[in-house]
């Protein structure tokens, strides 16, 4: 009984080290964010902020077209969370419940590319965006929202999970409605899509959260301000204003906020996905 | 009309109904599968062997484009830098995984024992995960500035050495570790707490009647039930690591001297700065060969271990 009572304590003592050595770099910034150079600059630093310096986050915002790249940020991941939980439930649907010919080899075919590098498909894609030029002009789609939205769309992750998700489900209702005489699409759109309203918000949770954090494809495929999402925005920042690391930091911590905002509301969903995102 | 005998008996049925009912099924599921399918073979298929086709090729950008063949592997296999940044791509690899999956199933291992708190727990352990890599790595370059950073801070209020972290080739590669499994544990943390939530409690209790401790009780139950979780984790952990880019191209641009330089760094190099994309692509698929060898590889020995079928 003791030695339990000590192996708890112990147990506590150590996940509270670990969260604080978890939470720290996040202390760290946020205050950081409200200090003035030169108390960036001291040495030992401080911790609290001696002035609380919100001017800081103004000067940030007014540095770089912020506004613009959290438009640019927004609008790409709400067009492809839609885009991908209308498809991905589509497909996953069909994946999980119709009888067709072909399945097994389609499946196989999408089911064989998720855990495929996406750098291995960089280049390809790069240029396939760059020459669309039949539709868009002698750029294609380069620099283009369309562009930027065009790897979350072949992805295979969301249909793979509508799919397993579906599988889950009782056939029953689905049944009974075909028995009344609903066609497949009103049992897919009235019955089946209903029923899959907590998994369509876990994957919703999850391509935003992807699609705010994503840096490599906006990085090869955008090259005016007026088109940069909020990462590249920030890693720019960087590159212009070196080291003033106050601004920076005020700069990191509004471009955090929306997914932190989403995962403190959302938690559960993030969870649910965690074990389906090493297939992205 | 095939649509409305299926809208008037249930499927599966035999004779022509059934099979009017089975043909309304089919050309159902093709319709739901027809946009989802075109994107992802134009966005992800055809792309793939897309980039295998340049591989062989000299492809870049500007110019005639030739077919060259087995050169762009066998100049990938004699080029140092190349063969630096595999390297440098593998220690680093073996690094992150290794911290990941032991602070990942450390902290499952304490949380699942706990009963106030979990949420808050868990919360601020996946906070790191669901940041952005780009912030993490600002972030961190901050903790790393030697004049002015948390890591130089702490280092002298212990009383060592201040270092030049991020410009010292021997400490780059480390501090770029340490960020990563900072950000990543929280990650593996969950995939293991799920796992272990599915352990029956008995099998705790039936050891400790039999006298085990806690290690004992870690050794024999644990990691025994946790066999399954351990693989997928290290597949996924290992596939990951090994196509580290961003951290790398915000904290240190693959420097000091190639120090930190990763072969997705050096893919997107040599396609974007010198537009040899034949030969990035190249590159690009020795990686992947690398990968799923050190993840067979990694499988088999689970296997040698015992308990994996």
């Amino acid at each position: 009984m003791k030695r339990d009572v000590a192996v708890r304590a112990a147990a506590y003592f150590f996940l509270l080290l670990a969260a604080g050595a978890a939470v720290l770099p996040f202390v760290w910034m946020f205050l950081g964010s409200f200090k003035t150079n030169a108390e960036i600059l001291r040495f030992p630093p401080t911790w609290l902020p001696v002035s609380w310096r919100w001017e800081n986050y103004r000067e940030a915002m007014a540095r770089a077209p912020f506004a613009r790249y959290f438009l640019n940020s927004a609008g790409v991941a709400a067009a492809s969370v839609a885009a991908n939980l209308l498809l991905s439930s589509a497909a996953g649907y069909a994946f999980a419940r119709l009888e067709f010919p072909g399945k097994r080899v389609l499946f196989g075919a999408v089911l064989s590319t998720i855990l495929l590098p996406f750098y291995v498909t960089l280049v390809p894609l790069f240029l396939l965006v760059v020459r669309v030029p039949v539709l868009a002009g002698p750029q294609g789609w380069y620099n283009t929202y369309q562009g930027l939205l065009v790897p979350s769309l072949g992805s295979a992750f969301g249909i793979f999970f509508m799919r397993q998700f579906f599988l889950t489900l009782p056939r029953d209702l689905e049944d009974s409605a075909r028995l009344d005489g609903a066609g497949e699409a009103t049992v897919f759109l009235r019955v089946a899509l209903p029923l899959a309203k907590p998994a369509l918000a876990a994957l919703g949770v999850f391509v935003f959260t992807a699609e705010w954090n994503a840096y490599l494809w906006p990085l090869v495929v955008t090259n005016t301000p007026e088109m940069r999402t909020v990462q590249l925005g920030l890693a720019l920042f960087r590159g212009q204003f070196g080291t003033d690391w106050a601004l920076l930091m005020a700069a990191n911590v509004v471009a955090t906020l929306p997914v932190v905002v989403v995962f403190l509301v959302a938690q559960r969903f993030f969870v649910q996905t965690a074990a389906f995102e090493g297939f992205r | 009309m095939a649509l409305a005998g299926a809208r008037a008996r249930p499927v599966g049925g035999r004779g022509r109904a059934g099979w009017s009912a089975r043909r309304a099924q089919a050309q159902a599921a093709y319709l739901f599968l027809l946009v989802p399918l075109a994107l992802f073979v134009a966005f992800r298929f055809a792309p793939l062997l897309h980039a295998l086709w340049l591989s062989f090729t000299d492809y870049s950008v500007l110019g005639q484009t030739r077919w060259v063949g087995w050169a762009n592997y066998a100049e990938a296999l004699r080029d140092e830098a190349f063969r630096r940044a595999v390297a440098v791509t593998v220690a680093y690899a073996a690094a992150v995984v290794l911290g990941v999956m032991a602070s990942g199933l450390a902290l499952a291992v304490l949380l699942n024992g706990v009963v106030r708190g979990l949420s808050w727990f868990r919360a601020a352990f996946y906070l790191p995960v669901v940041t952005s890599m780009v912030v993490a790595a600002l972030l961190w370059s901050w903790v790393y500035d030697p004049a002015t950073g948390l890591a130089n801070a702490l280092l002298t209020q212990v009383g060592l050495p201040p270092q030049n972290w991020l410009q010292d080739a021997r400490l780059a590669l480390p501090a770029l570790v340490l960020m990563r499994v900072w950000k990543g544990a929280g990650y593996h943390m969950v995939i293991y707490l799920a796992a272990l939530q599915t352990v029956p409690r008995e099998l705790y209790e039936a050891a400790s009647l039999d006298g085990a401790g806690p290690w004992a009780r870690f050794r024999h139950v644990t990691l025994p039930m946790l066999r399954f979780a351990l693989l997928f984790d290290f597949v996924i952990a290992t596939s990951g690591a090994l196509q580290s880019f961003e951290e790398v191209q915000v904290m240190t641009r693959g420097g000091p001297a190639g120090a930190t330089t990763t072969v997705v760094y050096l893919v997107y190099q040599n396609a974007f700065d010198f537009l040899r994309m034949g030969y990035a692509s190249a590159q690009a698929f020795l990686l992947m060969v690398l990968i799923v060898g050190l993840t067979a590889t990694g499988v088999r020995w689970f296997r040698l271990q015992g308990g994996v079928p």
